[in-house]
């Protein structure tokens, strides 16, 4: 059917190309030109009218509180602090924020260094690799924590501390018996030790916008003309280069 | 202390060595001279069971903090065998201000005794200081390259602990253990893979080490990295010129 379709003669198209003799007036419309310039006349027509009638319509006596804040110039509506700080206020603010950005850093390191003094994070679980050198294959095929380290098999993953069987028979726990008080007090030291995780997370945190400052501070100081050579990613910032050039 | 004691002591597998479970999650060593830090680190004291007579007496310990001490996290990574003993001789390489001699002078007690060899003079000052109050530490401020130079104040020792981070650290484990440690003796060697080879993977210098300990007539026992209390560190134990085995079983 398509190749007898193709056999009949089609419509003509109407539309043409601006004619060669009326070239200098430029492009002809098309009509689907014609369409978007229509919509586009038909919705700011619209959107005049309902302007038109909204302000036809306006209460003279409306209040908002934002009114006490904005004012016209002129009858034209002007919004306040939206002018810039001049350069040399913004490099000094930057150097402020980041002189107080790593004093506190410096605090949150202190105090967890000072923290971690006796939290050795026992119950963490291993994060270590421990090797064990055997003289043959036989040997290590056999290998049975509990066996090797001569502990009781409950003990056997408490890497912090497996004694051994002779030292679980002689040696004894000492220091408190009052079970209540002493659950409290385990109560403080898991306070303690999220005080510390919370402290090492916020100066991680703190290192990195360090870091952001210091090169803002850095691009914002610079003379002469840079590239950048790498986009910022992975919460480092970008890398720039500068033009090198003679100082005198 | 009003209500007794808020601290429970547990011994360790390692003689001399204690977990402290309280307000602390600590690691420490009992202290030999009571009442006295040597580098600010915290004390506890807890009463003693009381003996036939029914006196009861106080014990305190050290915390023994394992983000300053190779040893003290080499402990908490669950070595097998720290070879220092109550009553063991220990050679101790790299002191530097006698922080974890303090602590190795606690394990080994009265009866053992500790060389401790530092080369560098301002932290030789503070070993010194802390020789004074532990009469089992012996100070050495001598370059551990040199053996010969000291070999007047060591005799044979039941162990080498080294923490030189020098790049030939294995060649002057060896050098010191052919003239002081005993046959079938302990090394225990903490390696920071930077400063041995800063290029290669930390596995790959670690190998390394443990491949020259063994040209050196080392066997080596074990091996653990001390996450996460220093990045990169291993600490290797080897025994030392190993007895023949018996072939009565064949």
């Amino acid at each position: 059917m398509s190749s007898l379709r193709n056999a009949v003669k089609r419509v003509e198209h109407k539309e043409r190309a601006q004619p060669a003799s009326r070239r200098k007036l430029g492009l002809l419309e098309k009509h689907k030109d014609y369409v978007l310039r229509a919509r586009n006349y038909g919705k700011k027509r619209d959107r005049m009218q309902a302007l038109k009638l909204k302000a036809a319509m306006k209460n003279p006596d409306e209040f908002y509180f934002a009114m006490h804040r904005k004012k016209t110039e002129g009858g034209v509506h002007v919004l306040d602090g939206a002018e810039t700080l001049p350069h040399d206020v913004v490099q000094l603010l930057k150097t402020q924020d980041l002189g107080y950005v790593s004093t506190h850093r410096s605090a949150d390191e202190r105090k967890a260094a000072k923290l971690r003094e006796s939290l050795h994070m026992l119950e963490a679980g291993p994060r270590n690799k421990h090797t064990i050198f055997f003289d043959s294959e036989k040997e290590a095929k056999e290998f049975d924590v509990a066996k090797h380290f001569d502990t009781v098999p409950e003990l056997a993953d408490r890497a912090f501390n497996r004694p051994r069987k002779d030292t679980l028979e002689k040696a004894q726990v000492t220091g408190a018996t009052n079970r209540r008080q002493l659950k409290k007090v385990l109560k403080k030291r898991d306070a303690s030790y999220s005080e510390l995780m919370q402290r090492l997370e916020r100066a991680e945190k703190m290192k990195k916008a360090e870091v952001h400052l210091e090169a803002q501070r850095k691009v914002m100081n610079s003379k002469g003309t840079k590239r950048k050579v790498q986009e910022a990613k992975d919460g480092r910032p970008a890398v720039y280069r500068w033009k090198k050039e003679r100082s005198r | 202390m009003k209500g007794g004691a808020k601290v429970v002591v547990e011994p360790h597998r390692h003689e001399g060595v204690f977990i402290a479970r309280g307000k602390e999650d600590a690691l420490c060593t009992l202290n030999s001279s009571p009442g006295k830090a040597v580098y600010g680190e915290k004390l506890i004291s807890v009463e003693a069971p009381p003996s036939e007579d029914g006196t009861t007496s106080k014990i305190e310990y050290r915390v023994w903090n394992p983000f300053r001490s190779k040893l003290a996290a080499a402990i908490l990574g669950g070595v097998d065998g720290i070879h220092i003993v109550p009553g063991a001789k220990v050679l101790y390489l790299g002191a530097a201000a006698g922080t974890t001699v303090s602590h190795v002078a606690d394990i080994v007690g009265p009866s053992g005794c500790v060389y401790a060899v530092e080369f560098a003079h301002r932290p030789g000052r503070d070993l010194i200081n802390m020789a004074k109050s532990r009469t089992n530490v012996i100070p050495i401020i001598e370059d551990a390259r040199h053996p010969l130079k000291y070999r007047m104040l060591v005799g044979m020792v039941d162990t080498v602990f080294a923490d030189v981070a020098q790049p030939d650290q294995a060649r002057i484990v060896a050098l010191n253990s052919h003239y002081f440690l005993k046959n079938g003796g302990h090394c225990v060697i903490s390696i920071k893979a930077s400063c041995v080879d800063s290029t290669a993977s930390p596995e790959a210098v670690f190998a390394q080490e443990v491949s020259k300990l063994k040209t050196e007539n080392f066997k080596p026992k074990e091996q653990v990295t001390l996450e996460p209390y220093e990045r990169d560190h291993a600490v290797v134990i080897a025994l030392y010129r190993p007895p023949k085995k018996s072939k009565s079983k064949d």
